[in-house]
């Protein structure tokens, strides 16, 4: 009679044994499964700071251009090239378009600068007259900017 | 930046030059353009302007006789051959030439580029040329096609030059602005593209006995 109490107790503590294990390896896989997740928070909540660009360009042009028509000729541009999704996240403006020297300033989001400058310089007419766009330089501050417009020579 | 990369650039292929033409290509950075019309000395250019100007030869050929024909009166010692292969055989005959210079390839003849061909160039140092019009400004079934072809390009490393195939003043594009419509448009690496407008068109031209 106590043998099979004892192989009872026995069987007993095996089976809470393999029971603590599964137990501790299902939480220790819970565990894990949280330290990702909360890593993936914070890689998510990591969102990149969306500085500004000024990009110094010139145009060569038939004609004068005017600061609108350019508007419309680069915006146009960029949404046949790269559709209106990135457009309205590049969201480039026309800062600065001096009519005179035919040079301008354009402002655009750092992330979208090189798209942008393939459309700058795929724009072959503005308002109708054949035009040559060149980008001269990008800076990231208007007063660069500025002086760059004024000093930069072509 | 942009300024730092100027006076680096070649042109593979010019339509025409003409004085306006190359006072604009001096501006943008080119020093060694490929014509195919000169209408212009290199003496009534001003002594501001130092581009280096080569003839250009773009030979049509169907089959391999023609080719050896045509290639057989052309002065390939002064000027830039490229040939234009319709033809599989055609294309895999004129890599191993040397008396050509490039391959070009343009929308009519994109399927003569396969795995095989590229093999081929890769082994003989054959460049592949492509005008940057028909990259830029073909129906989106083109551009697919040359997506696919120049993304092989680069994973076999063979050699690639852009030439802007300009006639006029307004159809020029500016070197940089190549270089980031490559990135954007055709996921080319940076790289690939300023070798192709720099290193490997100015290395052809060198070869050429050049009139400055």
């Amino acid at each position: 009679m106590p043998d099979i109490l004892l192989i009872a107790v026995l069987i007993l503590m095996l089976a809470i044994t393999i029971t603590l294990l599964v137990t501790l390896l299902r939480l220790k896989r819970l565990v894990n499964a949280y330290a990702a997740l909360l890593k993936a928070r914070e890689k998510a909540v990591k969102v990149k700071k969306l500085r500004k660009r000024y990009v110094v360009f010139a145009t060569i042009c038939e004609e004068r251009v005017e600061f609108n028509e350019l508007r419309d000729a680069v915006s146009s541009k960029f949404r046949e090239l790269f559709s209106e999704n990135v457009y309205y996240k590049a969201s480039p403006q026309l800062v600065l378009f001096d009519e005179n020297t035919q040079r301008g300033v354009y402002k655009v989001i750092h992330l979208y600068l090189d798209h942008f400058i393939a459309t700058l310089g795929l724009v072959k007419s503005i308002g109708g007259k054949k035009c040559v766009v060149v980008p001269l330089r990008t800076t990231g501050t208007l007063k660069k900017a500025r002086e760059l417009m004024r000093k930069l020579k072509f | 930046m942009f300024l730092a990369l100027k006076r680096v650039f070649a042109d593979i292929h010019a339509g025409v030059c003409s004085k306006e033409l190359l006072d604009l290509y001096y501006k943008m950075g080119y020093t060694h353009i490929a014509c195919l019309e000169k209408h212009v000395d290199s003496s009534t250019l001003s002594s501001n302007v130092r581009v280096v100007i080569v003839d250009k030869v773009v030979v049509n050929a169907s089959n391999v006789d023609e080719l050896k024909d045509i290639l057989r009166d052309i002065e390939y010692r002064r000027k830039v051959v490229a040939v234009h292969p319709t033809t599989t055989e055609t294309a895999r005959w004129s890599v191993h030439d040397t008396r050509i210079d490039t391959i070009l390839i343009t929308p009519s003849n994109l399927k003569v580029l396969d795995k095989k061909q590229l093999s081929v160039m890769k082994y003989y140092d054959k460049p592949l040329e492509v005008h940057i019009p028909h990259l830029l400004y073909s129906s989106s079934e083109v551009k697919s096609y040359f997506y696919r072809r120049l993304n092989m390009l680069a994973r076999f490393k063979v050699g690639l030059v852009l030439g802007t195939s300009t006639s006029s003043m307004y159809e020029l594009v500016h070197p940089v602005v190549v270089i980031k419509a490559m990135k954007t448009l055709y996921d080319l690496p940076e790289k690939i593209t300023l070798l192709a407008l720099t290193d490997i068109p100015r290395q052809i031209i060198f070869r050429k006995q050049v009139t400055t």
